[in-house]
């Protein structure tokens, strides 16, 4: 029951995009369009999930027991950069139509502020393993909600006729905004 | 099957039914400010090969679009199917079925978990290799009036 209640808090009442203003380059970037936000929202999911583990670990076994917990800020973002650059490689060699659709997005995960917030909230609250591996997938599925959400609006608004000046990035910020406002309602329906 | 535009681009090379595409920079990278350092920008070109029914010739502008949802399958092999190993692999140890011997129970977890995301992988890669026998078989280009 904690672990769904963690995975909840972490996909819809904490969400890392609309509550917390975490990963907001790829939310602007990648959500013209749906199918594009589901794929970055899948690999956002990944690299958070993995990086949620892996940290934990280095964390828990390296740092603290050595006493150099004042490393955690380089250690976690080597893991991250690291992290996408295997998982860059690995898309280029295996899946080549996805490199070249999806490979011009991977850099942005690993500037993805939400991952580095996700392991520096994971140390904060400390979670166990299980904890943070099931708060890595509930902040990567709120991602992606998010993303989709996000995609599904302003696919919608390309057929409506929005003023010359909210145009582009003001009314995608009017949307965020907005969006936003809608999960505050959500706000301490479950405590972090 | 419904066909979207994904991105623009110019035909750099014609091959019998295929159009090898140069695609334009992406809409993410537009206002990035890290643009300049980052590999798929600065270190060259993204380009994709793509079926040619309007005998698009090089030098053209042309809609690249995918027939059906490519990228999105593609994505669910590629990340979903490993995922789901991991996960898989954590909860074998993690539910007792089975036991690692030697080491922290958290580092048996995460070991099971990576042989997982292996398996995942292998399967991944199997599934993305029989979808992608055929080039040109996930995008068609269409050409800019």
């Amino acid at each position: 029951m904690k672990l769904m209640l963690l995975f909840l808090s972490a996909a819809i009442v904490n969400n890392f995009v609309l509550s917390y203003f975490l990963g907001i380059c790829p939310f602007v970037g990648v959500s013209k369009r749906v199918s594009s936000a589901l794929s970055m929202g899948l690999a956002v999911t990944f690299v958070m999930t993995i990086s949620a583990t892996v940290t934990w670990l280095i964390y828990n076994l390296i740092l603290v027991p050595y006493n150099v917990e004042i490393l955690e800020y380089v250690a976690f973002i080597l893991v991250i950069a690291s992290l996408v650059q295997l998982v860059e490689m690995f898309i280029r060699k295996v899946s080549k139509p996805l490199y070249d659709t999806m490979g011009i997005y991977l850099p942005l995960i690993t500037t993805n502020c939400a991952i580095l917030g996700l392991a520096l909230f994971a140390v904060l609250r400390e979670y166990s393993f299980i904890e943070s591996l099931v708060f890595g997938i509930g902040a990567g599925v709120g991602f992606t909600l998010a993303l989709v959400i996000m995609a599904g609006i302003r696919e919608e608004l390309e057929l409506s006729p929005v003023p010359k000046h909210f145009q582009g990035a003001g009314i995608t910020m009017i949307v965020a905004g907005s969006l936003a406002l809608a999960f505050m309602g959500f706000a301490g329906l479950i405590a972090n | 099957m419904n066909a979207s535009g994904i991105d623009q681009g110019v035909v750099t090379k014609v091959e019998g039914h295929l159009a090898y595409v140069e695609l334009e920079s992406g809409d993410a990278c537009e206002s990035c400010g890290a643009r300049n350092l980052c590999v798929p920008l600065s270190g060259g070109t993204r380009s994709i090969v793509a079926a040619n029914p309007e005998n698009a010739r090089v030098g053209d502008r042309v809609t690249v679009e995918e027939q059906g949802q490519p990228v999105l399958t593609l994505s669910a092999l590629q990340y979903g199917l490993p995922l789901l190993g991991f996960f898989i692999g954590i909860l074998f140890v993690y539910g007792g079925l089975i036991r690692i011997p030697f080491l922290a129970p958290e580092l048996g977890m995460f070991l099971s978990g990576l042989i997982g995301l292996g398996g995942g992988g292998v399967l991944a890669w199997w599934g993305i290799k029989r979808l992608s026998r055929r080039p040109g078989r996930f995008f068609t280009v269409r050409l800019l009036r």
